[in-house]
């Protein structure tokens, strides 16, 4: 799909004054990256590494010190912006004497749309995000699970095509994880784009198009996921054999009667496992690479480099 | 427009779920009806008697509802952060502040139009309706609107807890501040008297527009007075509205 991208940010810096005697904190740091039209981007990082702070420059609720954030074509500091654009806020919290439906209907009237439309949307998405039974209710009795729910349904209000989730999973419970995750994949087909912040992978994994990987407010990494797949790294091989005693060169993974499961280095061929496998006198039944997954390559990510040129880290 | 009135609306339905309101105005109207009791004990004067009582219960009730309700609505949103959840939509700030302020002054008038009814009510019983006691709760909604305007100031670039107490101060000095030109002129000429004067023409004179005593004596009310506070007082609000949308465009919400 193109278009324009829906977001950039370009050497987009943020401090954080916490007391005004005390150096600020650097939330991101000469961060750039561009959101393209009609993916699904996962930005991923442990926590405080800046996931937030960046989601909310976009929305021009906090302004950059350094560089540009453009959002739907426009300065992210202007409203208009933000026209076509839904944003779920990290564990969100709305005004708790609220209904659910009120709460949708507060933010259609906010993003224009039209009243004579707006109840029947509003009845409609949240019956889709699970809360048809729950619209009338104040949203004080509204489980954390419920909450984040009516906050997805508020998000997606306006039709938005470009949708801000931030942390999106957190306080569901596995189903909810995965009507979300299909709800998210639906936007996709609508032709919507997606940005969403996780600390999770397993989330990430299965919805991206491609991921981002923050750490201490810089960009450490930016892979399309199915390449990520299709050209991963054999990080060792797996062999399962029956019989025979200690194999060479192999570390002994588990054990069941007679079928036992090695695992051999990766620079290993696969007729010199084969060999060593018979040398030993077991029976190969099967050999798997193990291949890099996501949580590999951002556990490689984080380590690699160090935090340098920070300042204020003790703030 | 229909965002500002959106907020509005949201914020009057907040302001008029608040408890508190209703204490204060249940406190008013006992008040109010007290003063009845009051005239008992005096001869001659018991219409001056309620007025007086009356129209003080406004001034103080409504300006607890501003402080606590207007303080109190701005500081749950700054404070839960969803202001953060509402600026997140295509609403600029000064819409939001706008919003905001208007829902405010809407329950303001709503509620000293209750407290006005009841004073009027039992003053009218009695007979002694004087138009001049219109103008004066007219001046009390008026300054009350003002005492609204500087809750939303001082909200859109303090922390609420200050914004409270600016806000009280607001009132205590925009009261204190006539005394000022007398000052001046017992003043020699200099630095300090120019001070003085520049001082006091920064500050709110709400002492001009508080008729009160005329209203309880019956004297009739001047309207060239009633008009120039009116105008004083609201431009004033406006432009402090004006400035708090200024300070509140770049500030980050975090
Ligand atoms: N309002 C704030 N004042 C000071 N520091 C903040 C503020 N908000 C965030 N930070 C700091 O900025 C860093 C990034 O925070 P955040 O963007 O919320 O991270 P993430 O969402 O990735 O967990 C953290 O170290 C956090 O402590
Ligand atoms: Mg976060």
């Amino acid at each position: 799909m193109d278009g324009p991208a829906p977001l950039v940010y370009r050497g987009v810096s943020k401090n954080y004054q916490t007391h005004f005697w005390q150096r600020p904190f650097t939330s991101l740091d000469g961060f750039s990256l561009e959101v393209r039209p009609g993916e699904i981007l996962g930005l991923l990082g442990p926590n405080g590494a800046g996931k937030t702070t960046a989601i909310k420059l976009a929305l021009g609720l906090i302004f950059p010190d350094a560089g540009s954030v453009t959002l739907n074509g426009l300065p992210a500091a202007d409203p208009a912006a933000r026209r076509a654009t839904g944003y779920l806020p990290e564990s969100p919290y709305f005004p708790d004497d609220l209904t659910g439906l009120e709460l949708v209907q507060f933010a259609g009237r906010l993003h224009g749309v039209p009243e004579r439309e707006l109840r029947a949307r509003a009845a409609e998405l949240l019956e889709q995000v699970g809360l048809g039974a729950a619209a009338g209710r104040k949203l004080r009795k509204y489980s954390k699970g419920m909450v984040q729910r009516a906050g997805m349904a508020r998000a997606l209000v306006a039709r938005p095509r470009f949708v801000i989730l931030d942390e999106p999973m957190s306080g569901l419970d596995p189903v909810g994880r995965r009507e979300f995750r299909d709800l998210i994949l639906s936007l996709r087909e609508r032709g919507a784009t997606v940005l969403f912040s996780s600390h999770v992978l397993t989330d990430a994994e299965m919805l991206c198009d491609r991921v981002a990987i923050l750490k201490d407010g810089r960009l450490r990494a930016l892979e399309r996921v199915g390449e990520l797949f299709a050209s991963r790294r054999v990080r060792g091989w797996e062999v399962e054999a029956r019989g025979g005693g200690a194999v060479a060169g192999a570390e002994l993974v588990s054990e069941r009667g007679e079928e036992r499961l090695w695992r051999f280095p990766a620079a290993m061929q696969a007729e010199e496992i084969f060999a060593a496998v018979r040398a030993a006198g077991a029976h190969p039944v099967m050999l798997t690479p193990q291949r890099e997954t996501l949580e590999d390559l951002f556990l490689r990510t984080l380590a690699d480099e160090p935090a340098a040129g920070r300042d204020g880290a003790a703030a | 427009m229909r965002r500002i009135l959106a907020v509005a609306q949201a914020t009057l339905a907040e302001a008029i779920r608040h408890r508190i309101l209703y204490l204060l105005l249940l406190f008013a109207l006992a008040l109010i009806a007290l003063s009845r009791t009051l005239t008992l004990l005096t001869v001659g004067e018991g219409g001056k008697i309620i007025k007086d009582v009356g129209l003080s219960a406004i001034n103080v009730f409504g300006l607890m509802i501003a402080l606590f309700v207007g303080v109190g609505i701005i500081f749950r949103e700054m404070e839960r952060r969803t202001v953060q959840v509402t600026l997140s939509t295509p609403i600029a700030r000064w819409e939001y502040l706008l919003g905001k302020f208007l829902g405010l002054a809407a329950a303001i008038t709503i509620m000293v139009a209750v407290m006005a009814a009841a004073l009027l009510g039992l003053v009218a019983l009695r007979g002694e309706f004087t138009a001049s006691l219109l103008v004066a709760v007219f001046m009390l909604w008026v300054e009350l609107i003002f005492i609204t305007a500087a809750a939303v100031f001082f909200s859109s670039f303090s922390t609420p807890i200050f914004a409270a107490l600016f806000t009280a101060a607001a009132y205590v000095v925009g009261h204190l501040a006539w005394a000022l030109p007398l000052l001046q002129e017992r003043l020699p000429a200099g630095a300090f008297r120019t001070l003085v004067g520049a001082v006091y023409f920064a500050l709110p004179d709400l002492e001009y527009g508080d008729v009160r005593a005329l209203a309880v004596h019956g004297v009739p009310i001047p309207w060239d007075r009633v008009a120039t506070a009116t105008v004083y007082e609201l431009g004033y609000a406006a432009l402090l509205l004006t400035v708090a949308c200024l300070a509140f465009r770049r500030r980050d919400l975090v």
